[in-house]
């Protein structure tokens, strides 16, 4: 299992979709044990699928992800990819996700802090 | 996008792609161009994906070999001693570019994504002013002849295609500075710009310098030396950040301690 080199939002997105599909961010786990259909995650994340589709492999890669075939013999043609988060992906993920949350919080809080002094000049008496 | 041209996209993309993983994502993609509809997703987003992918993850799983990576950079190295040292022996003022191939190398090695970004960065800003010079060397000579006017324009156009490149190359390799990694594709893609960009500056000043010497005019002359000193005081600047960022940059991204001893607890856990 290898680190990320480079976490992005697009990134951080796509986990979060997995993280859910686990059961990992309170909803419901997926029927399926978390795997969930590539293409669902490009839906559930919002990002095109020239982002996503990279990050996939990346994280397969890295052993985060493991991918598997559709097993549905009631559909014909090509078949689906699916993905879930392995176990040590998954605390990984989460680890990440809630980073780039907190960051992302105190970079809003940061932001909000910032006070522009006003001063006032008098401007009577000057004749 | 029809359907038709969607799946030809696929079997393009899938095509370009290594042995290993040509069939897998063939069928993914094709699977994902058939249930797009039930997503509310476009077929046409599927497409642009599997050519996205094949044209950058698929195209660096080329060289995610250790042996594939090592020669590609021993030939990217080679062509970069061979040309900057051919232009700095034919014209000496020509360090500076040169010093940005190098720094597309250096940036290679130790990841400094952000040199890289300004070695593109100075591509662009260097083929602009050169684009600038072509067209006032055309308008400022008095009755040029025309086999230079023609060279001119010849130059001028390679000029705008290459400057179109170069800004592509740099809000690629920009946006890939702003996140972190960049892969070999890209760095082999701005290097070679870098590289385009030097011969094509080499062309324009001897072509510029020579019809000074020939033609006793001192508009050609003067633009030759407008283009040297413009060129040189844009590029070496940046050449001389784009070292400072080269060597402050760790050798190799690594996970911010916070991120390590969170991940390592959570898994603990």
């Amino acid at each position: 299992m290898k680190p990320l080199a480079r976490v992005t939002p697009a990134t951080v997105d796509v986990l979060a979709v997995l993280l859910d599909a686990a059961g990992g961010r309170g909803a419901a786990a997926d029927a399926d044990g978390g795997a969930v259909w590539g293409l669902r995650i490009i839906k559930e994340s919002g990002r095109p699928p020239g982002s996503v589709y990279p990050i996939l492999e990346r994280l397969e890669g890295l052993g985060w992800l493991e991918g598997e075939w559709e097993d549905d013999p009631a559909r014909s043609g090509p078949r689906r990819r699916y993905y879930r988060l392995t176990g040590e992906g998954r605390a990984l993920a989460a680890a990440t996700v809630s980073e780039f949350e907190a960051k992302k919080v105190a970079a809003q809080r940061a932001s909000a802090a910032i006070v522009i002094p006003i001063v006032v000049t008098p401007t009577v008496g000057l004749a | 996008m029809s359907g038709s041209l969607a799946r030809a996209a696929i079997a393009l993309a899938a095509a370009t792609l290594p042995v290993s993983m040509r069939e897998r994502y063939r069928e993914q993609w094709l699977a994902d161009l058939e249930g797009a509809a039930e997503l509310d997703l476009s077929r046409a987003a599927v497409a642009r994906g599997a050519l996205f992918f094949a044209s950058s993850a698929g195209f660096e799983a080329r060289f995610a070999t250790p042996e594939a990576a090592r020669r590609v950079r021993l030939i990217v190295l080679v062509v970069g001693i061979v040309v900057a040292g051919a232009a700095l022996l034919l014209f000496p003022p020509l360090l500076v570019p040169a010093l940005l191939i190098l720094m597309a190398v250096v940036a290679w090695r130790v990841r400094a994504n952000r040199a890289l970004a300004l070695a593109c960065l100075a591509s662009f800003v260097f083929l602009l002013s050169l684009m600038a010079l072509y067209l006032l060397f055309i308008l400022t000579l008095p009755n040029p002849a025309p086999a230079v006017e023609s060279w001119s324009w010849v130059l001028t156009g390679l000029t705008a295609v290459t400057f179109v490149a170069a800004a592509i190359m740099f809000a690629r390799v920009w946006g890939f500075a702003r996140g972190g990694g960049v892969g070999p594709a890209v760095v082999i893609a701005a290097s070679g710009l870098t590289m385009l960009a030097i011969v094509v500056g080499f062309v324009s000043f001897g072509v510029g310098i020579g019809l000074a010497d020939d033609g006793k005019d001192t508009s050609a002359n003067t633009v030759a030396t407008l283009g040297a000193m413009v060129t040189f005081l844009l590029a070496g600047p940046t050449a001389l950040v784009s070292l400072f960022v080269t060597l402050t940059r760790s050798p190799s991204p690594s996970p911010s301690p916070s991120a390590t001893s969170g991940v390592a607890a959570t898994i603990s856990r």
